[in-house]
């Protein structure tokens, strides 16, 4: 298909992408920043080299392949590396940047009060593992933010890199959005921070006689996977749409894509061992199931934060203060294709956070990347068929399954009779002790021809109601009725409702101080009275947990929970305490109970 | 009961100690346990008109005492074992849903309601 065929597609269902208030960072051109940047190799204990410094880098040079030993990355550097002077200037001059084009984001309610004091600890423990791991400097975020907007001024289009792809009866527009930087920790009380995004929207159209049509639409965002990130065109409870464009509210430097605008709290998992995981969940699975405690379904050792997707900001796409600029790429792409390394700085972080992402094509590793490979399979439309094949698919199968029940009903009738055969044989052997043995290998082929029958009346109740469930659909799409868009979905990302967010000002303020407060607190007990010290931490510990409850307004269902571990403890205590007169109880109630059962047998 | 009994086991307690009297701190804790007694007391008072506010007292008081006998057992190895066992008790009869709805502290099952959903818009 010709290039312009292509972009005419890609331009008929491009998105909207609306972002937040503050966002710094937008969808830009792959050349503008590449030329802007060095590319550097680091080699596993070696120090890292200028492989082309900043100014002589270009695409065509970035593409060119270069041998490296194993275990090496290359990577490229939007912002140089800087002195403390360098970061200071940085610094002011984001923040004169910020006044000047009035982005200066406000985050509204604490993000800390939105979580309880074991997420805050978890939190706190979160932002001292980044003095451990690799980080992006500090000042990258602010120097890149400088050099953007410079480069923006050069350059003020908004870019996407669209690519046209068909797979199996679908044709997928895939619009790749690259920003040079990902503030989030940094600008918006985020996870992470890393130089370079990209960002994925999928559109899935089907052929019909009068072109193209769209039935899907996925948007990548975090914690979710396969069908959970796609919407049907016409789901009108989650899938926004403008003048046929599909809407997409994209978090504040994250640029995580959502369908609804809001905040999102998005939850990091806490990096633990797997046994302890799995000793948190099983403990958690206790508390729900066994001791009936709270209903949510809450995910044990994992941090809040949030994601604001507001979608008050900049909105850019067909029929908003800014379009689109698309730019074709696909495997022929030499950049999309020959370059496997980072598009950012290699941080050398060991859980790659604070790394750079690669390119569309690839994942960090070098590996490809499946939403590329397999746009279908990423969004779990792989057994999912084009609506114009589907009526004929369920027809071919539903024929399929009749033209198997016919052998089913002669596979049971030829096992059915084998079997009275056999039955026939093995009865007419009793009385015969000669007869034994071949008596013994009859029972052992009846008995695996009885399961085989059972196998196959199975399989034949199974397939009926496969078959009316497939004749009912086949009917259903006769009449032109299609099933439930939303059927398919298992998580769906929702924001915080607003309810929910209201918090106290004391409530906050008691958020921002509340785990410093408990450190020093157990400072000073260690201090003041250190024979005591444990006891006393204890009780320390508890009266936070409970003041925290009374300022969030959930003391009932706290002291419930602490009531219930206590209790638990004081169970096993009791036990190991009285355990002779606890074994004694246990005899003298099961004699009891038993010579009462007897009693009442004797007497009946 | 549990409650009238615990109750009931604090008062004597403390009137017990407060009658042998001692010194100055067997004093002091003679009377915490007498005016627990008494606060046990009114609380089963409200337990008996099953008032929301008597499960949220009972319950903080049986976790106040148990942490009390946990930290004497654990640390100083003089706990009450018929208190921890009775506070025990009594939080293992007031966390049952069931209970907790008849105290009208949690909402019987059919009446939770489904979380708002917004409709997306199209134009």
């Amino acid at each position: 298909m010709p290039a312009e065929a292509e972009i005419e597609i890609l331009r008929a269902f491009e998105p909207v992408v609306r972002y937040t208030h503050g966002e710094k960072f937008f969808p830009m051109s792959v050349g503008l920043y590449v030329r802007a940047s060095s590319l550097w190799l680091h080699v596993p204990g070696g120090t890292d080299e200028e492989v082309v410094p900043e100014g002589e880098l270009t695409l065509e040079r970035l593409e060119e392949l270069r041998d490296a030993p194993f275990g090496s990355v290359f990577y490229l550097r939007f912002v140089q590396p800087l002195d403390l002077t360098g970061s200071a200037a940085a610094l002011a001059g984001e923040r004169k940047l910020a006044k000047r084009q009035d982005s200066e984001f406000k985050a509204g309610v604490g993000r800390l009060a939105r979580g309880g004091l074991l997420p805050r600890l978890g939190d706190g423990l979160f932002s001292l593992s980044l003095l451990l791991r690799g980080t992006v400097p500090g000042a990258t975020a602010a120097a890149a933010a400088l050099k953007y907007a410079e480069l923006s001024e050069q350059d003020p289009r908004f870019v996407y890199h669209g690519r046209v792809v068909r797979q199996s009866g679908w044709t997928i527009c895939q619009y790749w959005f690259f920003f040079a930087y990902n503030p989030w920790r940094s600008g918006f009380h985020g996870v992470n921070d890393h130089e370079s995004d990209w960002e994925m929207v999928s559109v899935y159209l089907y052929e019909r006689d009068d072109g193209l049509v769209p039935e899907w639409v996925a948007y990548a965002s975090h914690d979710f996977h396969g069908a959970d990130l796609r919407r049907r065109w016409d789901d009108d409870v989650d899938l926004e749409l403008h003048d046929g464009h599909p809407v997409v509210y994209a978090g504040a430097g994250s640029h995580a894509a959502y369908f609804h605008p809001g905040e999102y709290q998005a939850v990091v998992p806490l990096p633990a061992p797997r046994r302890v995981k799995q000793l948190a969940a099983a403990l958690a699975a206790f508390w729900r199931e066994r001791l009936g405690q709270s209903d949510e379904t809450r995910r044990p050792l994992r941090i809040p934060f949030v994601d604001f997707a507001r979608g008050d900001g900049v909105s850019v796409g067909p029929g908003q203060e800014h379009e689109w600029t698309p730019v074709l790429i696909d495997e022929t792409t030499p950049w999309v294709s020959r370059y496997r390394g980072l598009w950012g700085l290699f941080a050398r972080d060991p859980i790659s956070g604070e790394n750079a992402p690669a390119g569309p094509m690839y994942e960090r590793d070098g590996t490809a990347r499946p939403s590329w490979f397999d746009p279908l399979g990423f969004a779990g439309l792989a057994q999912v068929t084009p609506p114009p094949q589907e009526l004929r698919t369920m027809e071919t199968e539903c024929e399929s399954l009749e033209h198997r029940e016919s052998e089913l009903d002669r596979l049971i009738e030829e096992e059915t009779d084998v079997l009275r055969k056999l039955g026939v044989q093995i009865a007419s052997m009793h009385g015969s002790p000669h007869l034994a043995g071949a008596s013994e290998r009859l029972e052992a082929e009846e008995a695996e021809r009885v399961e085989s029958l059972s196998r196959l009346r199975k399989e034949k109740s199974e397939n009926l109601a496969v078959v009316e469930a497939l004749r009912r659909g086949i009917e259903a799409r006769r009449a032109g009725d299609r099933d439930d868009p939303r059927a398919h979905i298992r998580h769906a990302a929702a924001p915080v409702p607003e309810s929910t967010m209201r918090f106290a000002h004391a409530t906050e303020v008691w958020a921002a101080i509340s785990i410093s407060l408990l450190l020093l607190g157990l400072a000073v007990l260690l201090i003041w009275s250190p024979s005591n010290a444990w006891a006393e931490a204890i009780v320390l510990v508890l009266a936070f947990i409970v003041g925290e409850s009374v300022l969030r307004g959930t003391f009932v269902r706290t002291i419930n929970r602490i009531g219930v571990v206590l209790a638990l403890v004081a169970v096993v205590v009791l036990f190991v305490e009285y355990v002779l007169w606890v074994a004694v109880a246990l005899l003298v109630t099961l004699a009891a109970y038993l010579l009462y059962q007897r009693f009442e047998e004797y007497r009946a | 009961m549990l409650v009238l009994a615990a109750g009931a086991l604090n008062l004597a307690e403390g009137v017990v100690s407060v009658l042998d009297g001692g010194d100055a701190s067997r004093l002091a804790e003679g009377a915490t346990e007498l005016a627990l007694g008494l606060l046990a007391l009114a609380i089963a008072r409200g337990t008996f008109r099953m008032a929301i506010w008597a499960w949220a007292a009972i319950m903080t008081w049986a976790a106040i005492g148990l942490t009390d006998e946990l930290l004497r057992h654990f640390f100083y190895r003089d706990a009450n074992y018929a208190v921890m066992a009775i506070d025990a008790a009594v939080v293992f009869v007031l966390t049952p849903r069931d209970m907790q709805v008849a105290f009208g502290v949690r909402m019987p099952p059919a009446h939770v309601l489904e979380p708002e959903r917004t409709r997306a818009g199209r134009s």
